[in-house]
């Protein structure tokens, strides 16, 4: 009777051990393995003769499409924001993070041409808590320009939420201008100067 | 016996002198497990952080918050700075840290970019977000050698 309880025990005892080996094993996905598929989809995306052919207003939204996958941009406009995001109602956190994606896709979709024919080269990561940092060598036959990915995991996906090139925080570099901007203006006065500024890159008199 | 009040009195006098000039010392010399320090200490781990020396200042907007206690290096070959920053300054998790100078030839120091996440970092965790320093002199030639086409 006794061997046959602590047969149970043991048992059970096992059967958890196993249970979060597996657990440890599939918490955390590897931020490398997931950013190489989704860029390579995306330079491909990129060359297609589809996506060159089409209207700038369509390879924008095609993609930040693509990029969604592993981008995050409310992140990203959160951590842009900074302190005043906390203060925000709602709406215009989800009317900001619309404009600053927007920003974004259109004073860089000038830009996409100039990557396409680039290599990327991963050299690196480091993870820390639910934080990672996937580094990477744009790289063409003269230049090698060092972008990282800082990225949050959520769920399990790592989503990238500010990029680093040569050195140079994208978050940051948004951070500083926009608090002058708040302070001076307030926040209806940023709307405005966003939807300005987009709709002059939109109209392509602007060059970023 | 009068004596022996005199040099009980002295003797007490003594003691409470002793007794205050450690006092002094301590409150003078900071020690953290008696008088509980006024700073604490955070680490950001950075790419390259040349130029910056210990006892280089930490800066939020310009004004000194507190200084680089050490330099090191971590598991991954980065530099990792040991940031001794005042304890009235909260810093929360979405904070940037990078390698700035003061004017263009100026002393290196580090400056904090504060954010609005709702944790703040607490003694011994490291800053995650980081600015390394811009080598200049690679970028220049990047850009002044680079093109061939």
């Amino acid at each position: 009777m006794h061997i046959k309880k602590y047969c149970i025990f043991i048992m059970t005892v096992l059967a958890f051990w196993t249970l979060g080996l597996q657990g440890g094993a599939t918490a955390a996905p590897d931020p490398t393995e997931q950013m190489k598929p989704f860029l390579d989809n995306i330079i491909t995306q990129l060359k297609s003769e589809e996506f060159q052919n089409d209207t700038t207003c369509n390879q924008c939204n095609r993609i930040v499409e693509l990029a969604s996958e592993h981008f995050d941009f409310r992140e990203m406009s959160k951590r842009v924001m900074g302190k005043q995001w906390k203060h925000l109602t709602p709406q215009q956190q989800d009317q900001f993070t619309e404009l600053f994606t927007k920003l974004l896709q259109y004073a860089y979709i000038g830009q996409v041409n100039e990557y396409v024919d680039k290599k990327i080269e991963f050299t690196g990561q480091r993870i820390k808590g639910n934080r990672a940092e996937v580094k990477t060598k744009l790289m063409d036959e003269n230049k090698e320009i060092p972008v990282s990915y800082i990225m949050i995991l959520k769920g399990d996906n790592w989503m990238t939420y500010d990029i680093i090139v040569e050195g140079v925080s994208l978050v940051r570099n948004y951070r500083e201008q926009i608090f002058s901007v708040l302070r001076e203006e307030q926040f209806a006065g940023l709307i405005t100067l966003l939807e300005k500024k987009i709709a002059n890159l939109e109209a392509g008199n602007d060059e970023g | 016996m009068k004596r022996n009040n005199v040099e009980i009195m002295v003797g007490v006098f003594l003691v409470l002198g002793f007794f205050s000039f450690a006092w002094l010392a301590m409150q003078l010399g900071e020690v953290p497990w008696l008088t509980g320090s006024s700073t604490y200490k955070v680490f950001a781990d950075f790419d390259n952080i040349s130029g910056v020396k210990a006892g280089a200042e930490v800066q939020i907007a310009g004004v000194t918050v507190g200084s680089v206690i050490n330099l090191s290096l971590n598991e991954y070959d980065q530099a990792r700075a040991e940031l001794q920053i005042n304890k009235s300054i909260k810093l929360p998790k979405d904070t940037i840290a990078s390698v700035k100078s003061q004017g263009i030839i100026g002393d290196k120091l580090i400056q904090l970019t504060i954010g609005g996440d709702e944790e703040f970092y607490t003694a011994g965790e490291v800053i995650f977000d980081t600015e390394s320093s811009v080598d200049l002199e690679s970028l220049i030639s990047k850009f002044a050698f680079g093109s061939v086409k």
